[in-house]
């Protein structure tokens, strides 16, 4: 609808037209100036539908008052449906009208009609019409459920009252009656598809605000859904029969006030019915509605803020509602009860789909079991019912971040994050209630937080949340793009860390001034020490946040074929643990800034640097040092300082020299350790052997002189107690001495069934390794039973040789399906061949073992001869 | 009026951006791209596994400009671009025939 602007387009050309354009534009321009005065959008949208009310009326009665006498046109209703059926005529919006005739109409109704859209069209005004019989209504047409939909707000505006009351109660019997079920799936789909247009986020930077999840069109779609449900008319009905909770719908109503006050805005500013809040909208908009710049954040960061929470509200409420016609009639009995321990958890009801406190009014004692219930849902994949969303909501004070201070609760998060599915919406339903806030008050300073910039497209809170929905998604994608992301994912040790740090990589966008990245390594550090996570969790964190942006920054800035970019870059990475961590985060995070962020393209970019990086984290490591000067850049001292006293640098540096680099610029706490166990060998012949717990896995160290079969022995030994290797590094010193570092876990808990097993593993290791004792004919025994039995092979054996990549080695890479016993036959292979084991990377990613030697012969490469005898020998073995 | 087709290494399109900017280039319109030119791709191997990259990612910067502004632009362009390696990418220009605003509608060129 526009005022009236030119004089062309005259065919009902009298003054009478001329008088109400300009009485139109007069009435208009008032309405306009009383809303920039008042800022009350539900009046002006109230006024406009009014006076649109009254035009439109006149215009249908002076036609049919036209009719010649003795003439009857058929009956004929007029009707406003949708916006301006519920009386929300926003300035320049549509005017949906449905003309409603008694049956087909005849040449002189078609003739009234015409008239009369004639009239309106001629006052410029934006007219979209429908000419329908009553018994049309009540059908639902799937191809056009909006139409249906329409309905709902029908309102009768001139003509036939009866006819109106005949297609009213057509079209409430048949859809609220036989089609209702129909009416509500076709509904919720509509819903769902519309969402997923915008990411299925209400944290849209530049909202549409009559399209957008949590907009006008959501409020609109609840509340039909709410009608639907409870087949009532009116919303005060709904509040008056307790179908819906008044506060709940004084809520939605204030969100909707506050979007028609925006939308109004909007289109009065543009003079246009343009629907998205752009950037220099909200410029324009933020001041003019009091929006005034404060310590908390700008004027239009105040202005979304409220947006971000008036949109939540709507969200929420549809999604409740949605949930409800999901879940009608269906059983809803109760399944099982979790009782209430004697300590401090409560007790649950569980449902066929929902988790439930057995007891709301009694948590006040149990506050864990706020934490408790959302673990609970994740695990069991029920959802968290409304009830108790409400009653923690009531009860946030009762808690703070020092719930998870307490080992027991904290354990509980991570073990939400492991989660396969679900997690994301059980983390942003944590963030609705603000219950996440509680636990993690960073988290809270960036709620509903906006960066402006021309890349990102939510908030920063959902941009976290959105960045663990993507790795969630990963897990289920298809893609062909994601295949090997999703590969990499799989093979992850500790997938929950890569979503803790995602959840806290950007914490510090809140923080005024500097970079981010160090404001949200500074907070991430402030909830580690609040935790108490163990060193290695909290170091693996700490590395992701602090560097989140440094595998994209040398995807966009580095030449990847330049290979000493590549090589700083696995020196930051360090393992292939944290390369594949760190890999996954910057895909998720690039993700998570808008939909179509990461291009095939940039994937491919980023899949390029992985592997290059990979490629030389598992083969760069015959990079040693061999010189004094290579001594001196190594800063011994840092090793020393976490020996005793009394050690003497001369004896460390004859230890370190020869080690690869990269082993040397590791962790020099584990150096030191190391070190005093080479203190411990006696001779060339003896072994000094330690095994200490790690996580899940246990940590094998044995220092001892160079000998052949010596790893193989090692290997077998391990064999031998059914214990599997995951994965492992094995290199020489100068002076010709071994250090191997195995990790392996224990499948059948040996070590915990039986405490002297460590013992007993650690002096047949010893004694193997002295060669006083034959493990290989322990394992001959070993082999014929059960546990060694073959699996079905999944994964052929790939054998490569490389001459070309190191100087002194032949490098030997060889992929097979992991087994028992695996290495052993490998590396006795080698040995039989009289190869030498310089170097051994061995790593198993999921059912994959990978393993990587370094080999000599006579201090030689392998002539191609051997390689070919090595080759057919380990095929054969491995078959 | 000339248009100005560069295809470059991706890390090198800040820099090109940047050097570009100071000549006053204003307008450019930049995509990701893939090809490959007489360097042709590489072998990769990841676990054991070849695998030929043959199409490589690039990027292509396409400006309009005034005749006269063409030889410096081209010079600046390979000057910010070049590594001296294979691989450092293309410079084409191509006539340009008539040019709208689709704003207005307007021919301004």
């Amino acid at each position: 609808m526009g005022p009236a602007r030119s004089e062309q387009n005259k065919t009902h050309g009298s003054a009478q037209l001329q008088t109400l354009r300009e009485s139109l534009r007069l009435e208009l321009d008032r309405i306009k100036i009383s809303f920039f005065a008042t800022r009350d959008g539900l009046a002006a949208v109230r006024a406009i539908s009014g006076l649109m009310d009254r035009i439109i009326g006149d215009i249908f009665d002076a036609s049919l008052a036209r009719l010649k006498p003795g003439e009857r046109a058929q009956r004929l209703a007029l009707i406003a449906l949708g916006g301006y059926g519920r009386r929300e005529l926003h300035p320049y919006s549509d005017i949906d009208l449905m003309l409603l005739c008694e049956r087909r109409p005849d040449k002189r109704t078609e003739g009234v009609i015409k008239e009369v859209l004639h009239a309106l069209w001629d006052l410029n005004l934006r007219i979209g019409h429908t000419i329908r019989v009553p018994w049309e209504c009540g059908r639902l047409d799937r191809r056009n459920v909006e139409f249906s939909a329409s309905l709902i707000d029908a309102r009768f505006l001139a003509g036939d009252r009866a006819l109106y009351l005949k297609f009213r109660h057509e079209a409430r019997t048949r859809l609220f009656g036989k089609n209702k079920n129909r009416f509500l799936r076709s509904l919720i789909d509509l819903i769902k598809q519309r969402h997923a247009r915008y990411g299925d986020t209400i944290y849209q930077l530049e909202p549409d605000l009559k399209e957008a999840p949590g907009t006008l069109r959501d409020v609109q779609a609840a509340l039909w859904l709410a009608k639907l449900i409870y087949e009532i008319e009116s919303e005060q009905e709904l509040a008056a029969q307790g179908a819906i909770d008044c506060r709940e719908l004084e809520g939605l109503n204030r969100a909707r006030e506050f979007l028609l006050q925006l939308r109004t805005y909007l289109h009065f500013l543009s003079g246009r019915n343009r629907d998205v809040l752009y950037y220099e909208m909200q410029d324009e908009i933020a001041p003019a509605l009091g929006y005034r710049d404060e310590a908390g954040g700008t004027a239009v960061e105040n202005l979304m803020r409220d947006y971000f929470l008036n949109a939540g509200h709507v969200y929420r409420f549809l999604k409740r509602m949605i949930a409800r016609a999901d879940s009608r009639g269906r059983p809803r009995e109760t399944i099982a009860l979790l009782k209430s321990a004697p300590g401090n958890d409560a007790g649950y009801l569980l449902t066929s789909e929902t988790i439930d406190f057995e007891n709301p009014n009694a948590l006040g004692e149990k506050p864990q079991s706020f934490l408790k219930i959302f673990e609970l849902s994740q695990r069991l994949q029920l959802k968290v019912g409304e009830r108790s969303l409400a009653a923690i909501r009531e009860r946030l004070d009762l808690i703070d971040e020092r719930l998870l201070v307490e080992p027991e609760n904290r354990e509980l998060f991570f073990s939400m994050l492991k989660g396969k599915r679900g997690v994301y919406d059980r983390l942003s339903l944590m963030h609705e209630i603000g219950l996440l806030g509680r636990l993690f008050p960073e988290f809270e300073g960036i709620r509903c937080h906006v960066r402006r910039d021309f890349y990102h497209k939510y908030t920063v809170d959902e941009h976290s949340l959105m960045a663990v929905r993507n790795i969630e998604e990963l897990r289920v994608s298809h893609r062909p793009m994601d295949e090997r992301f999703k590969e990499l994912l799989s093979e992850l040790e500790k997938p929950e860390l890569l979503l803790f740090a995602l959840l806290f990589h950007d914490v510090g966008k809140a923080s005024p001034s500097g970079g981010h990245v160090t404001h949200s390594l500074e907070l991430v550090e402030r909830i580690l020490a609040r935790l108490q996570l163990d060193p290695e969790r909290s170091e693996m964190i700490r590395f992701l946040v602090a560097n989140h942006l440094e595998m994209s920054a040398v995807m966009r800035k580095r030449d990847l074929s330049d290979e000493e970019a590549i090589e700083r870059f696995a020196d930051l990475v360090a393992t292939p643990e944290r390369l594949k961590m760190l890999c996954l985060c910057t895909y998720a995070d690039i993700k998570a800034v808008g939909q179509e962020t990461l291009t095939a393209w940039k994937a491919d970019l980023l899949w390029q640097l992985y592997v290059d990086t990979y490629n030389e984290l598992m083969r760069g490591i015959d990079d040693r040092i061999d010189s004094a000067r290579d001594l001196e850049a190594l800063d011994i001292d840092r090793i020393l300082r976490h020996l005793p006293e009394g050690h003497i640098r001369a004896k460390l540096e004859r230890f370190v020299d020869g080690f690869p680099r990269r082993y040397l610029k590791g962790d020099p706490a584990r150096i030191a350790e190391h070190f005093l166990l080479f203190e411990q060998v006696e001779d060339k012949n003896d072994a000094a052997v330690s095994i200490s717990p790690r996580g899940e896995l246990y940590q094998l160290c044995v220092v001892a002189g160079d000998k052949p079969y010596l790893f193989s022995k090692i290997t077998g030994t391990l064999a031998y107690f059914g214990m599997n290797i995951i994965r492992g590094q094995g290199f020489a010193n100068k002076s010709g001495l071994i250090l191997d570092v195995i990790d392996f876990e224990d499948p059948d808990d040996t070590f915990k069934l039986n405490r002297s097993e460590p013992e007993r593993l650690r002096a047949m290791l010893r004694e193997a390794i002295r060669g006083e004792l034959d493990i290989y004919k322990l394992l001959e025994s070993k082999e014929k039973s059960v546990l060694f039995r073959k699996r079905k092979m999944n994964i052929p054996t790939v054998i490569g040789f490389d001459d070309e990549h190191s100087q002194k080695y032949t490098v030997l890479e060889i992929v097979s399906q992991d087994r028992l016993g695996l290495l052993f036959h490998i590396s006795r292979a080698i040995s039989e061949q009289g190869c030498n084991i310089e170097i051994a990377l061995i790593s198993t990613e999921g059912p994959k073992a990978i393993d990587v030697f370094y080999l000599t012969k006579d201090n030689k490469k392998l002539a191609p001869a051997v390689q070919e005898q090595l080759r057919s020998r380990l095929l054969e073995t491995l078959a | 009026m000339k248009l100005i087709k560069a295809i470059i290494r991706p890390n090198k399109l800040d820099e090109v951006k940047d050097a570009l900017a100071r000549l006053n280039v204003s307008g450019m319109t930049v995509s990701e791209v893939r090809g490959h030119g007489r360097q042709k791709g590489h072998k990769a191997i990841y676990r054991g596994r070849e695998y030929e990259v043959s199409l490589l990612p690039k990027v292509m910067i396409d400006i309009v400009l005034p005749d006269d502004l063409v030889d410096e632009t081209i010079r600046t362009i390979i000057e910010t671009a070049r590594t001296g390696e294979i691989g450092d990418g293309r410079v084409f220009v191509l006539p340009v025939e008539q040019g709208y605003n689709i704003r207005t509608g307007e021919r301004d060129i």
